[in-house]
């Protein structure tokens, strides 16, 4: 007995009631994946979604989610394209995607070299500002890697409830916060270090303005990475660049190197202002529908939901960032611009742009297309086969990842050196072999670890990329105060090698773990 | 560093009009949001502004002339002068590496710099071979520059050679390592002292050194010695002893391409050595430009070195031709018009100045 009126009746009906099911066992559903599960687990099954008119359970699912907000307090949607089952590797738009994700320090890389300006090699013109720039560098990237990673993690998902309230309030309690923080902490190292007698007047103001202006840019752009605005990161920075190398252009064969930094910090300053009236009217403005939200958390709720991927920030770019002041003498009680490890290592660095490519791609693929897709096509009694899907795409994922990171590698120690005759800031690197090669592998492994916290990061599994980042921060502690005696360039090498092995090989066994025991739970991730 | 954000959620769905439930309850107004999330916005606006201003204020470097008021009647429009140094107090370390470079052959440690109420010294501690440090300029000068130091050598004398030097070198030894340099000096050897004018070519620590000019050694050589010095790095180069002419050649091969910096510097021979440098100031090698003068005034600066006269042309300027030796100092304008003068004492004075009157 069914007509069309009455079987678009009773279907209704149905769901209305599968609904009230869900919400009686979940209150705020997050997707429709979570939905299907509970449903499965209320003894709906693919017949039964059937009878009542749906084409399968997910559908079914699908159904149920859109009637959820009339009874529960859900706002959430997904909106999952169907895409193939089959793994696949990223393509090479996820690769370019990838590498403007890395594109802010590409340019910045590029311009200090074709600048002539020496903080990135061992042409140090004047070592006073030197020491400067490069420790205000490490202060501001100590101090604001926290608050962008918690920043990454929750504005994304405010600015998905159109609540420009908590918008406001999640970057007031990071990008705003993160900036206070760190124009106190260069207050406190420059004011101390002028104190001590080892900095001067004007590179006291200097080094503040420099940590803050770099800490403002860092921020700034954390709302374009959250927005991926690429087009627009590209503008600015490139535009910065381009300002930069005008200016270059214009002052002859000779530039002077104190105007040069000085305008440098300027031309930071003014792109971190440029990204902050822009994040504050365009990407993070959210639709004014300004609906009350039935939930909104307080400041510490707030605080304690971003703590593990806070902490994870301080521990990542600690592992970038100690070396270096290990380097400059720290453990000795002193600071003096170390130009051979900045020069080998920065050298190095050159091994993560392709890793952090993959990086990016693989984490964009795994969680825009792969999951929803699986999600869609496995049910919880065929955990297994989603298990094997998942375990497929980590393997091949990682394999290429080390591929890439082999091959670019030894591209790196074989070019590199014969470099230094075309290239007078890399002229003395052919005489350092080792320590390059060591900071080569350092990095390696530093973006293989990186690789792993990533995808566990999109799995919604922030404890596990802490507890790596934890453990990479102890090595590199052991690995520099264990070789101190060998001179600080020796021991921030170690204590890089050391702490980026031991993050890289905890991620990556806690990735594998992860992703062995994979189940539908990661509907949350979506 | 990578952010994995959270994906971006949909709206909430469209009523179900066959069941008659409604619209989502939770889609209402809340009162102010968008005047809070506007001043959010405004402020975040005005946060950068801040940002950008406090930037340039804190990163404004500080100047090495220090300023200069005139005397009544006159305004200063245009400085010439790119150092003025004298060096008659003691000035700390961190002050002065606010405008100097300390560096040299020799180990930090063994090599020195203080800033003394007897002037800059520069000087190293006892040292194995041929070794020296030296305070270099931070900033250049174009080649149309005059550049001057007194320089003092300790009283005593050596067996073994030390040096105290003035040299004016191209700035882009700290780009390319290639050293070309125009030096006057006080050699001490075997007990016996001279002064000497050179010019040097090298890469990093090879430059040879061909004197174009020198004192026989002489047991009772000059201990202090004002310097003044004049170059275009390429064929001209001119040196003063005081307002005493030592060098002067328009012919001379040198290839040392502008921007020049100042070194103050000591070399030694195994032994400690001290150099002082005083009075140093380095300035545009131009007339003192004086504006706004009724035509046809006569104008008498008195220098150290002399009275220097000008007359105003048609358009009320008048240029003072000051000598090398003194074309930085302090001295007395007199500016006289149908009889009447006006004097203006106490007027600190720069090559390159551009002065108005009136």
């Amino acid at each position: 007995m069914t007509t069309a009126a009455f079987d678009t009746g009773g279907r209704e009906l149905g769901f209305h009631v599968a609904a009230r099911t869900v919400v009686g066992r979940c209150p705020a559903p997050l997707n429709a994946f979570e939905v299907a599960v509970i449903l499965e687990t209320c003894g709906y099954t693919a017949t039964r979604a059937r009878s009542l008119g749906a084409q399968s359970l997910p559908d079914l699912a699908q159904h149920v989610f859109d009637l959820v907000p009339l009874y529960a307090s859900s706002v959430e949607r997904e909106a999952a394209e169907p895409v193939s089952v089959k793994a696949t590797a990223p393509g090479l738009v996820d690769l370019a995607r990838g590498f403007a994700y890395s594109s802010p320090w590409l340019v910045s890389l590029a311009t200090l070299l074709i600048a002539g300006v020496s903080f990135w090699s061992s042409d140090v013109a004047i070592p006073s500002i030197a020491n400067t720039v490069t420790l205000a560098t490490a202060v501001a990237l100590l101090v604001t890697g926290p608050f962008i990673q918690a920043f990454g993690r929750r504005a994304s998902f405010y600015i998905g409830l159109d609540d420009q309230g908590m918008v406001v309030r999640i970057t007031r309690l990071t990008l705003e916060l993160g900036l206070a923080a760190t124009l106190a902490a260069c207050l406190v190292v420059f004011a101390g270090r002028d104190l001590l007698g080892a900095g001067t007047p004007a590179t006291t103001r200097l080094g503040i303005a420099a940590g803050v202006s770099i800490a403002a840019l860092q921020l700034g752009l954390a709302a374009f990475y959250v927005r991926r605005a690429f087009l627009a990161i590209g503008v600015v920075v490139l535009t910065g660049a381009g300002a930069l190398l005008l200016l270059v252009a214009r002052a002859g064969s000779y530039v002077d190197p104190t105007m040069l930094v000085v305008w440098q910090i300027r031309l930071v300053a003014l792109m971190a202002a440029v990204c902050w009236v822009m994040s504050a009217w365009w990407l993070l403005r959210v639709p004014p529908t300004d609906h009350a939200p039935l939930w909104r958390p307080s400041w510490s709720a707030l605080g304690r939901a971003v703590a593990p991927y806070a902490l994870y920030g301080v521990a990542f770019f600690s592992l970038v960032v100690l070396p270096q002041l290990v380097s400059c003498g720290v453990l000795e009680g002193r600071y003096s611009f170390n130009p051979v490890f900045a020069m080998t290592s920065g050298t190095a660095l050159v091994v993560l742009v392709p890793l952090l490519a993959q990086t990016v791609a693989s984490t964009e693929r795994l969680v825009v297309q792969q999951l929803p897709a699986w999600l869609t096509q496995f049910t919880v009694g065929e955990v297994g086969g989603f298990r094997e899907r998942v375990r497929q795409y980590w393997r091949s994922q990682l394999a290429m990842l080390l591929g890439l990171g082999v091959v670019t590698a030894a591209a790196v120690l074989v070019v590199a050196p014969t470099l230094g005759a075309k290239v007078p800031l890399l002229a003395d690197l052919g005489h350092y072999p080792g320590l390059l090669a060591a900071s080569v592998a350092g990095y390696l492994l530093l973006g293989t670890g990186l690789f792993a916290a990533q995808l566990l990061f999109s799995l919604s599994a922030p404890m596990r990329p802490l507890a790596a980042g934890g453990a990479g921060c102890a090595a590199l502690a052991v690995g520099s105060l264990a070789t101190i005696g060998f001179g600080p360039t020796v021991s921030a090498t170690a204590g890089l090698v050391c702490g980026a092995a031991a993050y890289a090989v905890t991620a990556v066994l806690l990735a594998r773990d992860a992703f062995a025991h994979a189940d539908l739970t990661y509907y949350r991730t979506l | 560093m990578i952010i994995a954000p959270e994906p971006r959620l949909e709206p909430a769905p469209a009523p179900y009009a066959a069941t008659g439930q409604g619209r989502d309850r939770r889609r209402r107004r809340r009162r102010g949001a968008s005047r809070q999330a506007g001043l959010w916005r405004l402020e975040m606006t005005l946060g950068a502004v801040v940002l950008v201003a406090l930037t340039v204020v804190l990163t404004t470097w500080p100047s090495q002339v220090p300023a200069r008021p005139m005397p009544p009647g006159l305004a200063l429009a245009h400085s010439g002068l790119v150092v003025d140094e004298p060096f008659d107090r003691a000035v700390p370390d961190g002050t002065l590496l606010d405008s100097y470079v300390f560096n040299g052959s020799a180990h930090p440690g063994v090599g020195w710099v203080a800033g003394t109420a007897h002037g800059l010294e520069v000087g190293v501690h006892p040292h194995p071979g041929w070794q020296g440090w030296f305070a270099v300029t931070l900033h250049s000068a174009p080649a149309a520059t005059v550049w001057h130091a007194v320089v003092h050598r300790p009283a005593g004398t050596s067996e073994k050679p030390v040096e105290a030097v003035l040299a004016v070198q191209s700035a882009s030894t700290q780009h390319n390592g290639t050293i070309d340099y125009v030096v006057v000096s006080s050699l001490t050897v075997h007990g016996r002292s001279t002064w000497q004018v050179g010019s040097a070519h090298g890469v990093v620590a090879d430059a040879v050194t061909r004197f174009l000019w020198r004192q026989p050694l002489r047991r009772r050589a000059a201990v202090t010695q004002a310097v003044t010095l004049r170059t275009d790095g390429r064929h001209d180069l001119e040196v003063w002893f005081g307002d005493r002419l030592v060098y002067r050649s328009t012919t001379l091969d040198m290839h040392d391409p502008p921007p020049f910096q100042a070194y103050l510097e000591v070399q030694a021979e195994g032994r400690p050595y001290v150099a002082g440098f005083t009075d140093f100031w380095v300035t545009a090698d131009a007339p003192v430009t004086v504006r706004g003068l009724a035509p046809g005034s006569r104008l008498v600066l008195s220098t150290g070195d002399g009275p220097v006269r000008a007359v105003a042309d048609a358009g009320g300027v008048a240029e003072l031709h000051v000598p090398p030796p003194v074309l930085s100092g302090t001295g007395t304008l007199v500016v006289t018009r149908d009889g009447a003068s006006r004097r203006y004492a106490g007027l600190h004075y720069a090559g390159g100045d551009v002065i108005v009157a009136g």
